[in-house]
């Protein structure tokens, strides 16, 4: 089933960037490649390809530090076509899922690309903060029938 | 082309215009269109969506793409969320219980025989009573 898919200017800036420097390098093609796919992935599948953190091959996992509906996609580990999945960058592409008052549709907005190769675990507080407490105000701001979808608490 | 040096995540800028908000979507659109174009990149998105696809296509995955939850199939299904929960990380089920959850899902099972120069869809009848046709 296919969802609507929308992108953060700070993606649309990085993947553009990233279509450029595809052109002067195998390994930037690559991951220009990589990232491509992930969101496709994301725009045909939606929620199918999250899995709990747990799972040792997810496309997609809950950042669940995110009092959002925060999601990560990630590089898929190393298959015959992605053999170099285990260099770096260590990507992870973060969406947050918002409810569209106007359509009833479900939106997910994939907010940036990051690597958290230098940083392992320790990458995620940074983008959660930016994610929380500016990127989905200011997405809400200009797309007013946007809503974020907050994570249950227990 | 060399590939000495890993890939890069370019940073991108921090500060848009609401324009900026307003544009990004389909600005990645073109980009990709853009890049599409080329039979080559497209040809190595298209191996990678295969390997994405092999992944995703387990019956959790169909699930979830339907927006339902395991508690959501128990009636359907006649069985507990903790049976479902293993049923969907089962790497053999008779085919009767995979016709079932497929309709429980809003499905019909339909099964292909692949051949190297033909595809036939099998007739597997009426299962336990799912309701599966070969069309």
């Amino acid at each position: 089933m296919a969802v609507r898919v929308e992108y953060h200017p700070r993606f649309a800036g990085q993947y553009d960037a990233l279509a450029e420097l595809a052109q002067t390098s195998d390994a930037q093609w690559e991951l220009f490649a990589e990232v491509t796919a992930l969101v496709n992935a994301l725009e045909e599948y939606g929620h199918g390809i999250e899995e709990d953190n747990h799972h040792p091959d997810a496309i997609s996992h809950p950042i669940v530090t995110s009092r959002f509906h925060t999601f990560a996609l990630r590089r898929t580990p190393p298959t015959k076509v992605t053999p170099y999945a285990e260099r770096p960058p260590v990507l992870r592409i973060p969406y947050v899922w918002f409810n569209d008052s106007e359509s009833g549709d479900e939106v997910a907005v994939v907010m940036l690309a990051g690597d958290k190769t230098a940083l392992g675990n320790d990458w995620y507080p940074g983008v959660v903060n930016q994610i929380d407490n500016s990127m989905v105000g200011d997405w809400e701001r200009t797309h007013p029938t946007h809503k974020a979808r907050v994570r249950r608490t227990r | 082309m060399t590939n000495t040096k890993p890939a890069v995540i370019p940073d991108g800028a921090d500060t848009h215009t609401d324009d900026d908000y307003v544009s990004a979507t389909d600005r990645v659109r073109r980009v990709r269109d853009a890049a599409m174009g080329d039979p080559k990149f497209a040809a190595a998105v298209e191996a990678k969506r295969s390997a994405i696809d092999r992944r995703v296509t387990t019956l959790a995955a169909l699930r979830k793409a339907r927006g339902l939850t395991q508690a959501q199939l128990t009636d359907d299904l006649g069985m507990t969320q903790g049976e479902i929960s293993r049923l969907e990380r089962r790497e053999n089920l008779h085919l009767a219980t995979l016709a079932r959850f497929i309709e429980a899902t809003g499905g019909r099972l339909r099964i292909t025989a692949v051949y190297d120069d033909d595809e036939v869809e099998v007739g597997i009848g009426d299962l336990t009573g799912a309701t599966v046709n070969a069309e």
